[in-house]
């Protein structure tokens, strides 16, 4: 294999990896900010006066849950990444792919009132880790 | 001829199936009373002995396990305020600390056709023994009215505080049904005590698990999650100050409140013309402006069978048009809180009513501490002059209170420090009832947001999610709604 793209595989699995594994808790984070944003504050409060370790259980398994998803999305997102990133409009236009992905994903497996609110968690999540990946991505491997 | 044979027989085997069913009953069964003579409120005695009256209305005779049973000893006590013009004793009890005590009274319970104590080790086999009386078609419904404990672990590991103080936990009560009850004999509830969520652990074929719903079905209601204290226990016999789960629960069912008022609204939402018991809940929930935030077994299964992510989903959407949505929108409208910006302001509410909260529990530690100050200051200004006042189950003590009791009297009443001591100790149960009047605001609110997320909760329920869950959801539903005199 050409050292280029044993470079691009390496630095594709690398971009997986970190996509799946830090989906969940960017999620997380996202979305009690945006439930305080937004008025609600209600995505940790749903956990008042109930012991601190159920909010952790659900926390933890959460991630061990959401794993599968996140290894799909994740897929798609470095498909994408690779696909598009040979300049910087085109790994934009990437992510607005990945976007319009997850929401017909989502709007297939959710209720609307649901995809509503959760779309506009995944679309900032999906943002924020662009944002983290997309500037290691066009660094080109050098062959 | 021989289809008339096949009529007959068929006929004959129809009625046969009717008698072996009109045999077969609801069961209730009452449990209740406190772990000791001062845990056994008298409170929990009169709702009990409404419960039992109500279904003995309904056509059925429950059976009754209250405390010590037949034991004539007091196993029940009540708290009526003394008042100051009630002499010196009462005097006495204030500055050398026995207020609380000197309204206390005890006697033996009340109630009539109770089939024995709650003590653990007696009530076990008897439970046993009625369990195992139940044939195919009965149906069993236990209702709770007590005390409960909580669990450092698991949630089935919470329990009712029987009588000695012994105790019986949610995991052990499944046991006992499993080995003793009928495996064709339905399961109805009612737990009213603290932590009684812990309960709805019956619900599954293992209660430790949670998987899978238990054949056949178990489901009922619980006044709190496994987590929390429920209201109720006042050793008060102000009935107007009921505010328990059972309260507005069996109102709801019987149709009038204990006082015999009307009720805040109709219960029977479906308008089928007689109220089942979600009915009763919905009701409870909307009109119980207590600290419980009550829950039912549907409620809990759906709880628990959400994909994970929506734990952590915030819903800013409109508010979906089911019973919870529904019933949202109804509790919004009396607590005054806008729907377009129920967030915000439910949000704001309770910073402040938290906020009051700690402001108030702040001045109520400072006023309990400047009792303290004041009763040593007088108790001890009168331990100098009357010596005897020490001793209290003494002749001397009697001989002093004969002799010089109006003097003693007199003294406290010119008394500076003992006026100021009075001011204190009734500011304090003044602070009791004014947080505990924040604590049932705040409640309400908290309920509010429950009763949001369970309306997004069903939403996704109707919408997406699998058969196998949607139809436990419905079956626990369907076991839940049915009305208090049903019989087979």
């Amino acid at each position: 294999m050409k050292p280029l793209m044993r470079c691009r595989l390496i630095r594709a699995g690398l971009i997986f990896l970190l996509f799946m594994l830090v989906l969940w808790p960017s999620f997380v984070l996202v979305s009690t900010a945006m439930g305080y944003w937004l008025g609600d504050g209600i995505v940790v409060s749903r956990y008042t006066g109930e012991p601190r370790r159920l909010m952790l259980a659900a926390l933890t398994g959460g991630y061990a849950a959401s794993l599968p998803q996140a290894a799909g999305i994740a897929l798609v997102a470095t498909g994408l990444l690779w696909l598009f990133s040979h300049r910087f409009v085109t790994l934009m236009l990437s992510g607005l792919a990945a976007a319009v992905f997850l929401l017909l994903v989502y709007l297939f497996t959710l209720p609307f009132s649901l995809a509503n609110s959760l779309i506009l968690i995944l679309v900032a999540v999906e943002f924020l880790l662009l944002l983290m990946v997309g500037g290691y991505w066009m660094r080109r491997c050098r062959g | 001829m021989k289809e008339r044979k096949i009529q007959a027989w068929t006929l004959t085997a129809c009625l046969l199936v009717a008698i072996g069913k009109s045999d077969a009953a609801q069961r209730p069964l009452l449990i209740g009373g406190g772990y000791e003579l001062a845990g056994s409120q008298g409170q929990i005695e009169l709702n009990l002995g409404w419960v039992q009256q109500l279904l003995n209305e309904a056509g059925q005779s429950p059976t009754v396990f209250y405390t010590d049973g037949d034991d004539p000893a007091p196993d029940v006590f009540l708290y009526q305020p003394v008042s100051d013009q009630d002499g010196v004793s009462h005097k006495l009890a204030r500055v050398f600390g026995e207020f609380e005590a000197d309204g206390e009274t005890f006697r033996n319970h009340r109630l009539e056709g109770v089939s024995g104590t709650t003590q653990r080790d007696v009530l076990e086999p008897q439970l046993r023994d009625y369990f195992a009386s139940m044939q195919a078609g009965d149906e069993l419904l236990v209702v709770y009215n007590g005390h409960g404990a909580p669990s450092v672990g698991r949630e089935d590991e919470v329990s009712l505080k029987l009588w000695g103080d012994t105790r019986l936990s949610a995991g052990e009560f499944q046991d006992i049904l499993d080995e003793s009850l009928d495996p064709a004999v339905p399961l109805r509830y009612v737990f009213t005590q603290c932590y009684s969520g812990g309960f709805h652990r019956l619900i599954y074929e293992n209660s430790e698990s949670g998987l899978g719903l238990a054949e056949p079905l178990r489901c009922g209601f619980t006044a709190e999650s496994p987590w929390r204290q429920s209201e109720g226990c006042s050793a008060s016999i102000d009935m107007g100050d009921y505010r328990d789960y059972t309260t507005f629960f069996f109102a709801a069912l019987n149709g009038e409140d204990r006082l015999g008022e009307p009720l805040k609204s109709d219960p029977d939402l479906n308008g089928d013309g007689q109220t089942d018991l979600l009915e009763a809940h919905l009701y409870t929930l909307e009109h119980a402006h207590s600290t419980d935030l009550s829950r039912s077994s549907s409620e809990v299964f759906l709880e628990n069978r959400i994909p994970y992510y929506m734990s952590w989903v915030s819903f800013p959407g409109h508010l979906p048009d089911n019973r919870y949505g529904q019933l949202t929108q109804r509790l919004a409208a009396r607590l005054d809180v806008p729907l377009e910006s129920m967030n915000r302001v439910v949000r704001e509410r309770l910073r402040e009513l938290h906020s009051r909260y700690a402001q108030l529990r702040s001045e109520q530690l400072s006023t309990r501490e400047e009792a303290q100050r004041l009763r040593r200051v007088v108790s001890g200004a009168l331990l100098k002059d009357y010596p005897k006042l020490a001793a209290p189950y003494t002749a001397g003590y009697r001989e002093l209170l004969a002799g010089q009791g109006s003097e003693i009297q007199a003294r406290l009443d010119a008394d500076a420090d003992y006026r100021a001591l009075v001011e204190a100790q009734d500011a304090e149960a003044v602070f009791d009832r004014r947080l505990l009047d924040i604590e049932r605001d705040i409640a309400q609110l908290d309920k509010l947001k429950r009763l949001r997320r369970l309306a997004f909760y069903l939403d996704w329920l109707n919408d997406k999610a699998d058969a196998d869950v949607r139809q436990g959801y419905e079956r626990l539903v369907g076991c839940e709604s049915v009305p208090l005199s049903r019989t087979n």
